[in-house]
């Protein structure tokens, strides 16, 4: 099991946020998680990238316990939702960062950065700062600087929210595409019910700070719960 | 009407060019005795004596850029870091509120009011000493005006970067300290200017023996050595023009 995750719970100012969150991640497997806003998904991202500490429970990365371990040592990368750029970087400079920080040869990081780059569209923009970017192009950055690294896990906090539909699609395809190449392990939230089934290899649904992973997605289809009972009538209901 | 906006124009740029056209004709001057319309003699003897040291400016000239300086660069820098902790602790307003004090009262009431703790220091009369006491004015200004940098953006793409390997100095040198430098440049022009035209605090705790550029001007005035006075007027404002320049031409430009 490359994630493990046992009994977490984290709560801020008595109110419990997560409650006894388990999980587990295979190597290669998207667990997409589907919840409301507040429902406490993006506390659960940052305690497993190591942004936030839980008030209990353990998280174990190829069965190592990683409680203890900083967040800059756990090369876990967490996306937010806004697709945060340096912004005093190019698009070069922004996706070879994390190869910079670790100090690799100048000729690595050119040679590992251009290949990304073009594999991504986006040989346009090399030397272009963020703000010359639309919304996909800077989620395309976005994702460039986190793959270059290499993270056994990646963990995406509503990343295509603020994209237009079409965009939204094409990204959608483009991390599935991405996520298969790389052979990458990453758990994604989203409160949108279509794209959480089209993402996930399994999927969860998380309420008032719960969690409750699926076997397969028929199960999550007919749980009355996730609302693809409800979605399935509304689109049956209407006059063909 | 536009005739009559000219004339403002002139009138009102009168009232800011014509007291340092003033000081520095009075700086090239000798000799200027009542009722002489024009001054007895006009040389660069004045300014030659600044260069050479012989009029006793150059060395306060020098004690103010190496104050002005330090305190600059250390209340940008410190708080800047402070700034960070503050903004994140959870008494982050009353922490803020705290930093507004110094600018409550007084310089000198202020400084007659920290001055006991300079002299059991051993602090007063010194160098370090002056610089300290600039620092409890222009520290809290940096805590200020960086106060409102440490947004949820500073915060998302700090965590970013911790993410993606960072540890606390790499965050600072190639995320923060980049990201913030239109203000960094403000603040050290900010700082600088604090401690550059400071005379209470210096006065008081330097006690005499500290003898920057704006305590040797008020002497000058004292002693209605108006040439002189001129002088050091016009030296006083050199450094904060050339700061006020680059800000201009590096700072505000990339602001737009």
């Amino acid at each position: 099991m490359l994630l493990r995750i046992e009994n977490i719970t984290k709560s801020f100012s008595n109110v419990e946020v997560l409650r006894n969150i388990t999980l587990m991640l295979q190597e290669h497997q998207t667990l997409s998680i589907l919840g409301k806003s507040g429902c406490g998904k993006t506390t659960l991202l940052k305690i497993i990238a190591g942004l936030l500490g839980q008030d209990n429970g353990d998280i174990f990365l190829n069965d190592s316990n990683i409680n203890m371990l900083p967040s800059a040592k756990r090369n876990i990368v967490y996306l937010s939702q806004e697709p945060l750029l340096f912004p005093h970087l190019t698009v070069q400079q922004n996706i070879a960062f994390g190869l910079r920080i670790r100090k690799l040869p100048e000729t690595t990081i050119r040679a590992k950065t251009h290949a990304l780059i073009e594999q991504l569209g986006l040989e346009a923009h090399y030397n272009h700062l963020p703000h010359t970017l639309s919304g996909g192009q800077k989620q395309r950055v976005n994702f460039g600087r986190a793959l270059i690294i290499n993270p056994p896990v990646l963990l995406l906090d509503e990343p295509f929210s603020n994209l237009d539909a079409q965009t939204r699609f094409e990204m959608q395809l483009l991390f599935k595409d991405i996520a298969a190449s790389y052979g990458m392990a990453s758990i994604f939230v989203s409160h949108d019910l279509k794209e959480t089934l089209l993402m996930g290899d399994t999927i969860g649904l998380m309420q008032e700070g719960c969690l409750q992973t699926f076997t397969d997605k028929n199960s999550f289809i007919t749980d009355s719960r996730t609302g693809v009972q409800r979605e399935l009538a509304f689109w049956k209901s209407l006059p063909s | 009407m536009k005739q009559l906006g000219k004339i403002i124009l002139l009138v009102g740029g009168s009232f800011i060019v014509l007291p340092f056209a003033l000081i520095t004709f009075l700086s090239f001057s000798k000799n200027w005795n009542y009722p002489a319309f024009m001054p007895g003699s006009l040389s660069l003897h004045n300014w030659g004596d600044f260069f050479s040291g012989n009029n006793g400016t150059l060395n306060p000239f020098l004690i103010s850029v190496t104050i002005a300086l330090i305190t600059g660069f250390s209340a940008t820098f410190i708080g800047f870091i402070i700034s960070r902790f503050v903004a994140q602790h959870h008494l982050r307003n009353t922490l803020i509120f705290s930093c507004y004090f110094p600018f409550v009262i007084s310089p000198v009431v202020y400084a007659l009011l920290l001055q006991y703790f300079f002299i059991r220091t051993g602090w007063s009369g010194t160098m370090g000493g002056v610089i300290l006491s600039h620092l409890i004015i222009a520290l809290p200004f940096s805590i200020i005006l960086f106060n409102g940098f440490w947004n949820t953006k500073a915060k998302g793409l700090e965590e970013i970067g911790t993410t993606l390997g960072s540890n606390t100095s790499q965050i600072f040198i190639k995320i923060l300290f980049p990201l913030a430098r239109p203000l960094l440049w403000i603040c050290f022009f900010q700082c600088f200017l604090i401690s550059w035209f400071e005379y209470g605090l210096t006065s008081v705790i330097g006690a005499g023996r500290v003898h920057t550029l704006p305590v040797q001007v008020y002497q000058l005035i004292g002693e209605a050595n108006t040439y002189q006075a001129s002088l050091s007027s016009l030296i006083i404002i050199i450094p904060p023009a050339i700061l006020l320049w680059m800000n201009t031409k590096f700072v505000f430009t990339k602001l737009d």
